[in-house]
């Protein structure tokens, strides 16, 4: 590691629609340093980096490459100035081979201007052959999974000579053994004095692979640590924040304290012999009045797929749904939310809200909510706005207005609006998917202390969660899912981080996800 | 990025200003440079003529913005419009008095729209491909009803007297005008499928996760445009006293371009009929003001295109700073 700086950023701050995300953040990058970004999710790692990348423009502070200072910084500055982003599929273009896209910013061609396949498929087979990654050059992107798209992104940013590369969730879909690999590749890239910004959730990883580690939260530096000068246990404080911390233990003390008992109750809800379309595993569990049931599992487990099943989205072969005891047809989302059935799906951009609409349109999206404020075919608007008011206010969501857009909205604010479109159609039962995925830690907590409430007030409430850390916060009972299938029960107190992981099966460990 | 105010839209004046005041602006000025250059154009019959006139804009692009806030687009109104002056023509010849002649025909138009929307939505076929195709059909159908001849309208009929004429001095056509547009902006606004449009437009997904009808909103709009559109064509029968078949070639381009030009999002979700109406308005005075000025009838189509081409740009980078 040379003591020169690659990057150096400081001061830096943004905000959306006034909402301040950076607040004034310093970053400094050595040339051969390997920096781990660290914070919760809604800590502003990824406008950061946007910034750095020239995504966003920053409202105040400098940027400095290579000493050089920058006025005006874009995407072309960044590109030109060897700054790189991995994974971005966007970079890559799906119809067209590996080769050209390796290549794409240095066709090889001759004299005559003409492509010379050959040599391009002949040099960017070499360039995959010396990361020792199995993928053919003359491969159609689109034909590539997931996790091999990502490497060829890597190999697109050493091809176009980058001298940092920023990698953000680098190993989100790659196995085991790809993970090693990578960071074996990261090893090497620092051997030749490239600079990499690595951002990612596992601990371990961050440990293995870097020199510093930057922690922020909320928007603002907490602190940088030589990673042989601290311990997991400082960073995750770090990260946190003591006070969430804590309330996060109390939400678990009172759990583990006053453990429910259901016997002999009739379940709210009974799922039974139930099989998915074109899946032949056999799915059955209860949920009763006034509890909180997890349900986790990987990545590609299956929830999110349930999940969708049980309100009518996708279809379902064999088995049947009560509710209270009575069978019931769930064909289609509106009928669930007849039945008292709301939910929050996983992707809440794409699934949740309508992004161009007002946050009153979107908390009072849903036709059972509105069909109670219509009166002749007519909306009650002055109803529609005070309702939304309440929910804006109990869930102290931050906007500018109830008519401001729910584009620009932190991802925090924007889940709380889906639940309280979810919640004001006043729902016996609550599925919530990945509800606290990429939203910072204020918010993730309020969630799971709203999660408890609901319950206190005899709601059922299933929450499907790839992050087990919040599972024993928040729900009584949790059936661990792998393979379609339900492979695990624990309740209560047996409900540990621990015990958990120890319940998963299929060879893969529980850190690799999330 | 970063202007609150950009993004926060309310109901106050200065909400109204921010998203029409522009369009407002460039309609005053037209009427200016119009009326420096020819007097005769700033003059009250003129101006109500030049609204008459474009009567079929304004109601196929008032059925235009329920479609494209719903996230498609209907190609087939200027086709349909044609059908539809058949049809009452036909059913007039039949000695079906006009009231009912009028409804039976909305009632056509609407029911080729529920035709459309439901290919749109079950199928799943881009609405462009659809109703593209039903252009062509409804052309071919327009030649069937009487072998490619027009059907003459006896000038005598009601229909005709009632859109030739007044009431205290206002067209009653214009006032049919503005009735379609109070229900359309109360339908948009106020009630539970209107609202559901913008929904379905904005995200669809979204929408279905909310268990809105995505068919059944669908289905509306484009049965709005086809009730509209339909009406449209009774009026262009009894104006033009009689069916014509090869009638209203283009008119879903210009409604498309009232639509866009008044602010509606091209991509759904975004919009409202009141920009509509400042887009007709634009478009009827524009269309107006290059014949005053004897602008060459091909110059004229070059300057309507431009200006959708324009209006799209604008509308593109509009939703990368909001």
């Amino acid at each position: 590691m040379s003591e020169k700086n690659a990057v150096r950023l400081k001061n830096i701050k943004k905000g959306f629609n006034g909402n301040p995300v950076l607040k004034g953040v310093d970053l400094n990058l050595r040339q051969g340093e390997v920096l781990a970004l660290m914070g919760e999710n809604g800590a502003g790692k990824s406008t950061l980096v946007n910034i750095l990348m020239g995504v966003y423009q920053r409202d105040e502070g400098a940027i400095e490459i290579d000493g050089k200072q920058f006025d005006h910084y874009d995407i072309a500055a960044a590109r030109k100035n060897g700054i790189a982003i991995i994974p971005q599929e966007l970079a890559l273009v799906p119809a067209i081979t590996v080769a050209e896209n390796i290549l794409l910013g240095n066709r090889i061609a001759n004299r005559g201007r003409l492509i010379q396949w050959n040599s391009m498929f002949k040099k960017a087979q070499k360039l995959i052959d010396d990361f020792g990654f199995k993928i053919d050059a003359r491969a159609r992107v689109d034909s590539l999974p997931i996790s091999y798209r990502q490497l060829v992104c890597i190999i697109k940013a050493v091809a176009d000579e980058s001298k940092v590369i920023i990698m953000d969730e680098p190993t989100s879909s790659l196995s085991k053994e790809e993970v090693l690999h990578l960071h074996n590749i990261i090893r090497k890239l620092k051997a030749e004095n490239k600079s990499i910004i690595y951002i990612s959730h596992l601990i371990d990883e961050i440990f293995d692979i870097a020199d510093t580690i930057m922690v922020l939260r909320d928007g603002c530096f907490i602190d940088s640590k030589n990673v042989n000068d601290t311990t997991q246990r400082e960073i995750v404080s770090l990260m946190v924040g003591e006070e969430l911390m804590k309330a996060q233990e109390n939400l678990r003390h009172s759990i583990v304290s006053k453990e429910a008992d259901y016997t002999g109750l009739p379940p709210r809800m009974r799922v039974m012999n139930f099989k998915r379309a074109g899946n032949l595993k056999e799915i059955n569990f209860s949920l009763y009045p006034g509890e909180v049931l997890g349900i986790t599992g990987l990545v590609g487990a299956g929830k999110s797929e349930l999940m969708r099943t049980l309100i009518g989205i996708d279809k379902y072969d064999s088995g049947t749904i009560e509710i209270n005891e009575r069978e019931v047809k769930i064909v289609c989302p509106a009928a669930a939310y007849k039945l008292g059935i709301s939910s929050v799906p996983e992707d809440r951009k794409l699934q949740g809200l309508v992004l161009m609409g007002s946050v009153l349109d979107n908390i009072t999206l849903t036709p059972v909510y509105r069909k109670t404020v219509t009166k002749a075919g007519f909306l009650n608007a002055k109803q529609e706005k005070k309702d939304a008011s309440d929910f804006v206010e109990k869930l102290a969501i931050k906007i500018g207005g109830l008519h401001q857009r729910t584009n620009r909205l932190s991802g925090g604010n924007q889940q709380k609006c889906v639940i309280s479109k979810a919640l004001l159609a006043k729902p016996r039962i609550l599925l919530l998917d990945e509800p606290t995925r990429g939203i910072d830690v204020g918010a993730k907590t309020l969630i799971y202390k709203l999660i408890r409430e609901l319950k206190e007030d005899g709601m059922s409430i299933i929450l499907f969660s790839s992050d087990i850390s919040e599972i024993p916060i928040a729900c009584d009972r949790v059936l661990i899912m792998s393979n379609n299938t339900f492979v695990g029960e624990l309740t209560g107190k047996e409900a540990t981080v621990e015990k958990i992981l120890n319940c998963t099966i299929g060879g893969q460990s529980w850190e690799r996800q999330t | 990025m970063g202007k609150a105010n950009m993004i926060i839209k309310n109901k106050s004046l200065a909400g109204f200003i921010n998203a029409y005041g522009g369009l407002i602006s460039v309609i005053i000025i037209m009427m200016i440079i119009t009326t420096i250059i020819r007097p005769s154009f700033f003059t009250s019959s003129n101006i109500v003529q030049l609204l008459v006139n474009n009567n079929s804009i304004f109601l196929t692009g008032l059925g235009m913005t329920f479609v494209i806030l719903s996230g498609s687009i209907d190609l087939s109104q200027g086709a349909l419009a044609a059908f539809a002056t058949m049809i009452f023509a036909l059913l007039v010849r039949l000695q079906i008095p006009f009231p009912i002649a009028v409804i039976l025909t909305c009632a056509a138009g609407g029911l080729i729209g529920i035709l459309n929307g439901t290919i749109v939505s079950k199928a799943n076929v881009h609405s462009f491909v659809v109703t593209l195709g039903m252009t062509t059909v409804l052309r071919g159908l327009a030649v069937a009803v009487n072998g490619g001849y027009p059907i003459p309208i006896d000038i005598s009929n009601g229909w005709v007297s009632f859109s030739n004429g007044r009431v205290l001095a206002i067209p009653n056509v214009l006032i049919l005008c503005a009735v379609v547009f109070i229900i359309s902006f109360i339908i948009l606004k106020r009630t539970n499928i209107g609202r559901n449009i913008y929904a379905v437009g904005g995200n669809q997904e979204a929408a279905k996760f909310s268990g809105i009808d995505i068919v059944k909103t669908t289905v509306f709009a484009f049965c709005m445009s086809g009730i509209f559109t339909a009406l449209a064509g009774s009026i262009l029968a009894a104006r033009m006293i009689s069916g014509l078949p090869s009638s209203c070639v283009g008119l879903e381009t210009s409604a498309v371009t009232a639509v866009i030009i008044g602010g509606t999002s091209f991509t759904g979700g975004d919009g409202s009929v009141v920009g509509t109406v400042f887009g007709c308005i634009l478009m009827a005075i524009l269309n107006n003001a290059m014949v005053m000025l004897g602008i060459p009838d091909w110059m004229q189509s070059v300057m309507s295109g431009a200006i959708i081409i324009i209006s799209v740009i604008y509308d593109r980078l509009r939703n990368k700073t909001a």
